[in-house]
């Protein structure tokens, strides 16, 4: 019904603009889910599909880490300079090694902004922001002078080694094991936050402080330890996209149009916080994100419109909540009488 | 003609609970009209219906004769009603003076007139405050005078007190009770929501009974000859004995001791100030005290929920190093989860245990639905499934399943703060004959109240508490409401009585 | 020399304070009537914006800077809709409106420029031009610092007295400040809630989209995507900083902006050289600071950020 809707008011505006919606609507599902395209919507899925799961973790206790952006740059840029380094080692070694340190500097870049909430409850979502504003800037400096590919006239890294590069799986594409690598998380994630003690304390933290305190829960620890998870994952999926895609750190690793550590937020509040849709609403999403390109490609239409087709959704999505707790609360009251 | 008429009201709340059934209720010029009942009986809703803050499904309701319909508080308030409710609708970090000028429409205000106003009813009120001073420093019969000025100030011809009396006891409650002599001498009429008979025969010219939302009859005060008759109408055929204390087993062995604790309240206030006790095993130790004095500050600090400046809280349980059971006084913000399962909030202080969680933490849903039954038979949940979020229970229904959890926790201590507010008579008494019990099976039980008939009727000793200090321990047998009363009070009072 | 170097940083301190200041005490207003507004930074960038457009096709900078306004009520009615009259989670509506806005204004600027925009980006020929007020503006260093601004920079410095007798000294604003704190209370009390938070979003939405104004016709002559680039969420640490008082935002947002303007001199002036992009990085620096040292326990509104849904 969201989707509906917000397709609904993205012809709107494309009218506005002079577009014929049907023929920008094919462009953009040709891009989006034609056979051709496929892989390149499971590339755009993968890092949104990977942060959407962490935050997930985080929004469930009602923990609003809207750090991913700088998480995913701080992990990228890790996992780029230490490759630059590591040739040596074996392989799948190294790769594991690679990930692990993208996703402990995610999480390191997420713990600053989880512990002045845990500690002194200043609000997550100015200070992860801010954080995220700090993150790309210094990726720039680190861009443009120590870490800068000395041949490139771009703000960006050498080429890593190639054996380091996560191996591709379907070749002639860049079908990467990364990509498998993600969507393995979905059910691992599925099972913590259905079945376990921890998803409880999330729950509970998220319906609210005192009632965690009262169940025993230690209020800190568990904020940062949530706060961390995504900022974990977040990186992890930084790193995945240098090893498996970029194959170096660039300025503009996560699209200027619907940037991977926003439009994740997106993905995590349109799948419900459960880990099954959030893979359906990345993999969604990814294919918008391409297919916004080749719409504008073939249609002219400007890029912009990825974004809006999200935000209406989220909104749309809010409004279902709503109803929905409405209609609860009625069909409860027939029960009863 | 009565000033008001409320005729053959039905309140039926969502979720198909009938508070009031069928309800006839009126009150006259001048008048004090205790609407008498049990906790439960629908007294407060009826009340709530005459005063706009809740709609009546069905029936009607008469100002001066004319029907009339309310939309809103406000709205009741222009026709001349004002309701004083248990709690209080004043906002604490405002002043007096805001207080009472955000009732008020635009056109009244012209600030001499109101400031003439004010001395004047304060004056009637013998309320002697600062108006710029904040609220939350008043005392709670003064914050009643506020709500009372108000009221007052916007022309209400009709004023509803609902248990004014529960929050202040011994001779401010009978200040208050001649103070509402004089305002129906005055030509208001009051109304007076109460489910104590001497206190409503001590001021009422008339007597509402009501039971299980019907009111069951009327009566002048000079009709009444025998107190019984009312406790009849009061509790119908279902007359519940009192609960029996019987003789149990004494121990020595104290459960919780509390030394010399300090622990000061948000605003840096020392609000619990060296405070010494003990609970034993086996025994009910009832606190008491008037709103305000400490004793939320004490138990957040026992349970855990708040740090302590000083002195020491010692457990002495054996079974588990865990926390004792608890039941607390906010049962939304604190004792529950509301966007949770009832399932996952029966076990919510205890999912972390092997029990539940196994040894890798993860969730034996058919364990925590074992008991989430026992729970749920053992208090009488009303819920159509295990898996409805607790939100959507009724607050008596959401009581209940707090209370049975805690109950059936297993504790060998448990701290229960007013755990029968908000109950009907049956369920309050099956709470309270299972305190006993517990006790009785050897487990020490704190009880926080603000109710003294409750705490005499199940406490071992009583300690009164009263400006973060512990004032005096009774035994059960030396104590009684009236000199309870008064260590409840200030020293002002003076305890040369004793 | 250096009397000239501070009142020179002064003056550009008071240039960076204009839209933080106005947003800030729009968002103070908004926030002691229990609303957390997240999504002022995409009403900015929305102002920014219409501002820009509005005053590319007509050359009309008043008219510019009014459109700017209105687009912000339409935002701010948005935010209205969903959080005052549907009860729906204040951050989260704020955040969806900042993303939609982000790729909005984007799209729609590509729509009508094109989507490779030339080396030179379309741009205004003239931007809004300080005013002098007579008289005042001759006072010797001061004059020339405060007096000589423009007219943005006024209204937000008249909005802060204003803002503070509006809600402390008329009737509406004692309403204001206790919907902030208990909004059950008031409606029991015949306060009409939504309306009066509705009333000052709107005044919120104007106020900001002006703000917005200031960047894209007043400092820059153009319109760069996500322009604002988080002031919005700077504005909310302000008013925390502020700790909710009206008269304290204005030194708060000065010393903001005052660090800021001087750390740009340094850059600029080469005397210490460090990379441009720790110069850039330092307000949202400066802002987390700033949370650490006034966010501690400080206690807003009571009802702040908490859904309001009238039970009867």
């Amino acid at each position: 019904m969201a989707i509906g809707i917000a397709f609904l008011v993205g012809s709107a505006i494309l009218l506005l603009a002079g577009v014929n919606p049907l023929v920008a609507y094919y462009w953009l599902f040709y891009g989006a889910f034609s056979a051709t395209s496929l892989v390149e919507t499971f590339v755009r899925a993968t890092p949104l599909l990977l942060i959407g799961l962490g935050l997930a973790i985080s929004f469930t206790a009602r923990i609003w880490n809207i750090g991913a952006e700088g998480q995913f740059y701080i992990g990228a840029t890790i996992t780029a300079v230490l490759g630059l380094y590591t040739q040596s080692l074996p392989q799948p070694f190294t790769f594991f090694l690679l990930l692990a340190a993208a996703g402990v500097s995610g999480a390191a870049w997420a713990l600053p902004p989880a512990i002045l909430r845990a500690h002194y409850g200043i609000n997550e979502i100015i200070t992860t922001l801010m954080l995220n504003y700090i993150a790309i800037y210094t990726v720039s400096y680190l861009l443009h002078n120590p870490f800068r590919d000395p041949v490139s006239s771009f703000p960006e890294t050498s080429t890593l080694p190639e054996q380091i590069w996560i191996p591709i799986l379907v070749p002639g594409t860049r079908f990467h094991m990364g990509i498998l690598l993600a969507f393995f998380t979905v059910p691992v994630i599925y099972f913590i936050l259905r079945r376990t003690a921890f998803s409880m304390k999330l729950e509970i933290l998220g319906s609210g402080r005192k009632t965690a305190e009262y169940a025993g829960i230690n209020v800190t620890r568990l904020i940062i330890q949530s706060m961390l998870i995504s900022g974990f994952l977040a990186g992890v999926a930084g790193g995945i996209e240098v090893l498996g895609i970029q194959h170096k750190m660039r300025l503009e690793i996560s699209p200027s149009i619907s940037p991977y550590g926003y439009t994740a937020i997106a993905v995590a509040l349109l799948g419900y916080l459960n880990p099954v849709l959030i893979a359906a609403t990345s993999i969604f999403l990814g294919g918008i994100i391409n297919g916004s390109m080749t719409m504008h490609r073939m249609a002219n239409v400007p890029v912009g419109m990825a974004g809006i087709i999200q935000a209406i959704m989220i909104i749309f999505i809010m409004l279902g909540y709503y109803l929905e707790e409405k209609f609860a609360t009625k069909l409860l009251e027939r029960l009863k009488q | 003609m009565p000033l008001i008429r409320l005729e053959n009201i039905v309140k039926i709340y969502p979720g198909g609970t009938v508070a009031v059934d069928n309800a006839c209720f009126e009150v006259e010029k001048g008048e004090v009209h205790a609407l008498l009942g049990e906790n439960g009986a629908g007294k407060t809703t009826l009340m709530k219906i005459l005063s706009g803050c809740l709609k009546p499904t069905s029936g009607s309701i008469y100002v001066d004769g004319r029907r009339v319909e309310f939309r809103s508080p406000a709205h009741a308030m222009k026709y001349g009603i004002g309701m004083l409710h248990q709690h209080f609708t004043l906002i604490p970090s405002m002043s007096v003076l805001e207080n009472v000028m955000l009732g008020l429409t635009d056109q009244d205000v012209k600030k001499e007139k109101l400031l003439k106003d004010i001395e004047r009813i304060s004056k009637f009120l013998r309320l002697n405050v600062d108006l710029r001073s904040p609220v939350h420093v008043l005392s709670v019969g003064e914050k009643q005078k506020v709500e009372i000025m108000r009221m007052m100030l916007l022309k209400a011809r009709i004023l509803i007190f609902d248990e004014p009396t529960s929050s202040i006891c011994g001779p401010d409650a009978e200040n208050f009770l001649d103070m509402l002599k004089k305002l129906a001498s005055e030509g208001y009429g009051i109304v007076l929501i109460t489910h104590k008979i001497r206190e409503a025969l001590k001021v009422c010219d008339r007597v509402t009974v009501m039971r299980k939302g019907k009111t069951i009859s009327t009566l002048k005060r000079d009709e009444i000859k025998d107190e019984r008759v009312l406790l009849e109408m009061m509790l119908g055929e279902h007359f519940l004995p009192e609960v029996l204390k019987q003789p149990r087993e004494e121990y020595e062995t104290p459960l919780l001791i509390v030394k010399d604790l300090v622990v000061k309240n948000d605003q840096g206030v020392v609000k619990v100030n060296r405070v010494s006790f003990e609970v034993r095993k086996g025994e009910i130790f009832g606190l008491i005290g008037v709103e305000g004095n400490g004793q939320k500050e004490l138990i957040e600090s026992i349970t855990g929920l708040r740090k302590q400046l000083s002195g020491q809280i010692i457990f002495n349980n054996s079974k588990y190093s865990s926390s004792p059971s608890y039941i607390p006084e906010e049962r939304m913000e604190v004792g529950v989860a509301p966007s949770l399962s009832v399932m996952k909030n029966a076990v919510l202080r205890d999912f972390e245990r092997e029990e539940f969680s196994g040894r890798y933490g993860i969730l034996k849903f058919s364990k925590i639905g074992e008991i989430t039954n026992k729970i749920i038979h053992f208090m009488d949940v009303r819920t159509p499934n295990m898996n409805l979020p607790v939100k959507y229970l009724s607050g008596g229904n959401i009581q209940k399943l707090i209370v049975g959890r805690e109950l059936m926790r297993g504790s060998e201590l448990l701290i229960a703060e007013q755990p029968t507010a908000g109950l009907d008579v049956r369920s309050a008494y099956h709470v309270r004959k299972n305190l006993l019990k517990l006790a009785s099976m050897g487990v020490g039980i704190l009880l926080v109240s603000s109710d003294i008939d409750e705490v005499l009727e199940v406490c071992d000793r009583v300690a009164v508490m009263r400006d973060g200090r512990i004032v005096r321990i009774f035994n059960a047998s030396e104590a009684d409401p009236k000199r309870i009363g008064m260590y409840m009070l200030a020293a002002e009072v003076g305890l040369s009585s004793q | 020399m250096i009397a000239e170097l501070v009142s020179g940083i002064v003056y550009s301190s008071i240039i960076l304070l204009t839209p933080l200041l106005l947003a800030g005490i729009a968002e103070l207003l908004v926030e002691k009537s229990g609303l957390l507004n997240l999504s002022i930074e995409a009403t900015m960038l929305m102002g920014a914006f219409t501002a820009f457009m509005v005053a590319y096709y007509t050359q009309d900078l008043l008219l510019a800077t009014i459109t700017a306004g209105v687009a912000g009520i339409i935002m701010c009615l948005l935010f209205a809709l969903l959080t005052v009259f549907l009860s729906l989670d204040q951050m989260v509506i704020g955040l969806a409106m900042n993303i939609l806005t982000i790729g909005m204004t984007s799209y729609l600027y590509r729509a009508s420029f094109g989507w490779y925009v030339s080396p030179v980006p379309p741009h205004i020929k003239e931007t809004i031009r300080p005013i002098e007020i007579p008289v005042l503006s001759d006072i010797p260093l001061i004059g020339e610092i405060v007096f000589h601004q423009i007219p943005h920079t006024y209204l937000a410095f008249l909005l802060v007295p204003l803002v503070w007798w509006f809600l402390f000294k008329t009737r509406l604003g004692l309403k204001t400040r206790a919907i902030g704190e208990d909004p059950q209370v008031a409606d029991y009390l015949g306060i009409n809630v939504n309306l009066i938070r509705f009333y000052i979003l709107i005044f919120e939405g104007f106020i900001v989209g002006v703000a917005g104004s200031t960047l894209s016709i007043a400092y820059y002559n153009m319109f760069l995507d996500n322009m604002t680039q988080g002031r919005g969420y700077i504005a909310i640490a302000l008013v925390i900083l502020a700790r909710w008082n009206p008269l304290l935002l204005l030194p708060a947002s000065f010393l903001f902006s005052f660090i800021d303007a001087a750390q740009l001199r340094i850059q600029a002036s080469g005397v210490i050289p460090f990379p441009y992009q720790f110069s850039l990085m330092l307000p949202y620096l400066l802002t987390i600071i700033v949370l650490i040292i006034a966010g501690r326990k400080v206690k807003g509104p009571a009802a702040l950020a908490k859904p309001f849904k009238k039970v009867r």
